[in-house]
């Protein structure tokens, strides 16, 4: 893995068997990587991808074949190794409701081999970050979204992972809970973090992004820097050069038919 | 090791805060068995207490007059008497609950007695007649006898009594026997269900798994931990359980009690001999279980997928309750049955170690194989994104 890549993705192909004999090709022949210190976003519509290529990189769905590598650990060999290094959000987890957000933090401190004292020095970074003093000791239960979502981010970064997989993260949030994980998303990326996020919506790649994936129905239809790729293209705006790539994919799929 | 630990303490805080999980494993066991056998025993006393005091009216048809018959009857203050001549009619219009018919054929008496089978009361009034009838009976053979010059006691000529050598203790070992196996298999299958559903299909269902499954942990540990859970908790309502009826059947005021026998207390080291019993199968309750929770998409769905399971387990415990006679070794390879029955043995102090040996082995073994299916379900990305 050359040096700075923390995520290397391979002829990445995940194949969903559909009752019976009947197959569905959620990626198809993916690659890419994500470098140290960069904000990725994997774009495309529902059902594109996305979300298949983000559970691969975070070991929770199996390749059919290709290969993740994650700081230079396999997703396939050496899955125990990825976990350590990777921090998973998405807009759709939720928290446990019954327990406080500092009995959150050191369940999933406690599970990621952080002894008591590395969790209690982690958290005199991360409340003041994420501004949680006030409600640590509450129960999840009686927090607002925002709250919510302030705390997911915690227990997304409770073992100062290196790198981020952020699934939708911004989707169905209200203001100060989207402004908390944008800010959360920005100071990954000063700390020198690799992050790669999906999303369907496309100002929040231009908002965010320093290089962008386009996944179209399983095919990655082009990687390359945010602005980049708009030049090649010559559109100005990332919903512009989508919806022509799909566009030409779509032509490309007619002649090849 | 340790993960697996820090996994269980942290399904046991969320359980105990969970009011539901409290009812279940708490409220539930210690006291609604409670509950339901005293309102039985109490009924059942009062039924009695109610059908002892109760005078039945009964009517006699009859083409002459029998009064030797009549005034022997009109000696009972709990039968009025009505003198009708159709049966049928007078069960039915009449309020009464028992009709006699008298009739003479060739020359020997013939008493019929008409009721209605459909009506407790009418069934009560039967019984009542039946025993007067069978004093009269005696009278006028005891008479006969007496004008032949011929002793009474020609009609006995020897008596029989039995002689119970069980004690007090073992004999309420037995009749508890009966339904406390029973009932601590269901109540720990109930509280094995209801905690598998919220461990598993409930992370599914408030999608905080995804987390779980990203972190540093083995899947192996995670099942390990979960089932571990499941198993406190199922272990500890039936802890509830079994101590909500040792207070009720101590208490005397059970249904059971009303039977008139003196002790029905348990000896603690029976208790704790048969919750030792009970571990295994507490177990492969909770490796089932887990495993349903992992097919299921949403808590709904595992606990119709475990009241199944109920009922089949409810099937296998209910042969225990016909108490079998000499149960062979086979039946202790029975899962379900065979701690049910060595139970029962433990609670009349016929203890086996063989059948012991045989029911915990065989539990064992099929608690470890269900285990191992609930870990490589676990395991199947298919099964646990089940859409």
């Amino acid at each position: 893995m050359p040096k700075g890549e923390l995520i290397e993705i391979t002829k990445l192909t995940k194949i969903f068997k559909k009752g019976g004999k009947e197959e569905v090709i959620a990626i198809n022949n993916a690659n890419f990587t994500v470098n140290k210190g960069e904000i990725f976003g994997l774009l495309g519509p529902n059902g594109a991808g996305k979300t298949t290529t983000l559970r691969i990189i975070s070991t929770i769905l199996k390749p059919t074949s290709g290969d993740v590598k994650v700081s230079g650990h396999s997703v396939t060999d050496e899955p125990d190794e990825v976990r350590k290094n990777i921090g998973f959000l998405t807009g759709e987890t939720r928290l446990y409701e019954r327990l406080t957000p500092r009995e959150i933090f050191f369940y999933f401190g406690r599970l990621y081999n952080m002894q008591e004292g590395e969790i209690e020095e982690r958290l005199e970074e991360i409340v003041p970050m994420l501004e949680l003093k006030e409600v640590l000791y509450q129960r999840v239960s009686t927090l607002s979204s925002g709250w919510k979502q302030r705390v997911s981010i915690g227990r997304t970064v409770i073992h100062n992972p290196e790198i981020f997989v952020l699934d939708e993260p911004l989707t169905g949030l209200d203001i100060l809970a989207r402004r908390s994980a944008t800010e959360f998303i920005k100071q990954s990326k000063e700390q020198g973090k690799a992050v790669i996020f999906s999303t369907h919506v496309m100002s929040e790649a231009e908002e965010l992004c320093d290089r962008v994936g386009f996944i179209h129905k399983g095919d990655i239809l082009d990687v390359g820097d945010k602005e980049g790729i708009k030049e090649k293209i010559k559109k100005n705006s990332l919903e512009e050069t989508f919806i022509e790539l799909m566009r030409r994919k779509d032509e490309e799929d007619c002649i090849y038919n | 090791m340790k993960k697996i630990v820090f996994i269980i303490r942290k399904e046991l805080l969320e359980s105990v805060r969970d009011t539901r999980t409290f009812l279940m494993v708490v409220i539930m066991p210690l006291f609604l068995y409670p509950i339901l056998f005293m309102t039985m025993g109490y009924f059942t006393q009062m039924e009695k207490t109610r059908e002892e005091e109760i005078v039945y009216k009964v009517g006699i048809v009859s083409p002459y007059s029998d009064s030797d018959f009549i005034n022997h009857i009109k000696k009972s203050k709990k039968i009025k008497i009505i003198m009708g001549d159709d049966p049928e009619r007078m069960l039915k219009n009449e309020k009464v609950k028992a009709v006699i018919e008298i009739k003479t054929i060739e020359r020997i008496k013939e008493y019929t007695i008409h009721y209605d089978g459909a009506d407790k009361e009418s069934q009560n009034a039967v019984k009542r007649v039946e025993k007067i009838i069978a004093g009269y009976k005696k009278e006028l053979v005891k008479k006969e006898l007496i004008d032949q010059g011929l002793s009474e006691k020609i009609l006995e000529p020897f008596t029989v009594s039995k002689h119970n050598i069980a004690t007090a203790k073992r004999m309420g070992g037995f009749l508890l026997g009966t339904l406390i196996p029973y009932l601590l298999i269901i109540i720990s299958f109930s509280g094995a269900l209801h905690a598998s559903s919220d461990i598993v299909a409930g992370e599914k269902e408030r999608r905080t798994i995804e987390t779980l499954l990203v972190t540093d942990v083995k899947r192996g540990e995670l099942v390990l931990g979960k089932v571990s859970t499941v198993f406190i908790i199922s272990l500890l309502t039936a802890i509830s359980g079994l101590l909500g009826l040792i207070v009720t059947f101590y208490s005397g005021f059970s249904i059971m009690s009303s039977g008139g026998i003196a002790s029905l207390s348990i000896p603690w080291f029976s208790c704790l001999l048969m919750l030792i019993v009970m571990c295994p199968l507490i177990w492969l309750f909770s490796s089932l279980l887990l495993s349903i929770g992992v097919i299921a998409k949403n808590i709904k769905e595992a606990n119709t997928y475990g009241t199944y399971l109920l009922f089949l387990v409810v099937m296998i415990a209910v042969f225990s309750i016909m108490r079998l006679t000499s149960p062979g070794w086979k039946l202790f390879f029975i899962p379900v049955l065979n701690t049910a029955i060595l139970q029962q043995q433990i609670l009349v102090g016929q203890f086996d170690i063989l059948n012991f040996c045989r029911t915990i082995s065989s539990s064992i073994l099929y608690a470890i194989i269900i285990f191992l299916l609930a870990k490589s379900i676990f395991e199947k990305e298919e099964i646990l994104y089940r859409s």
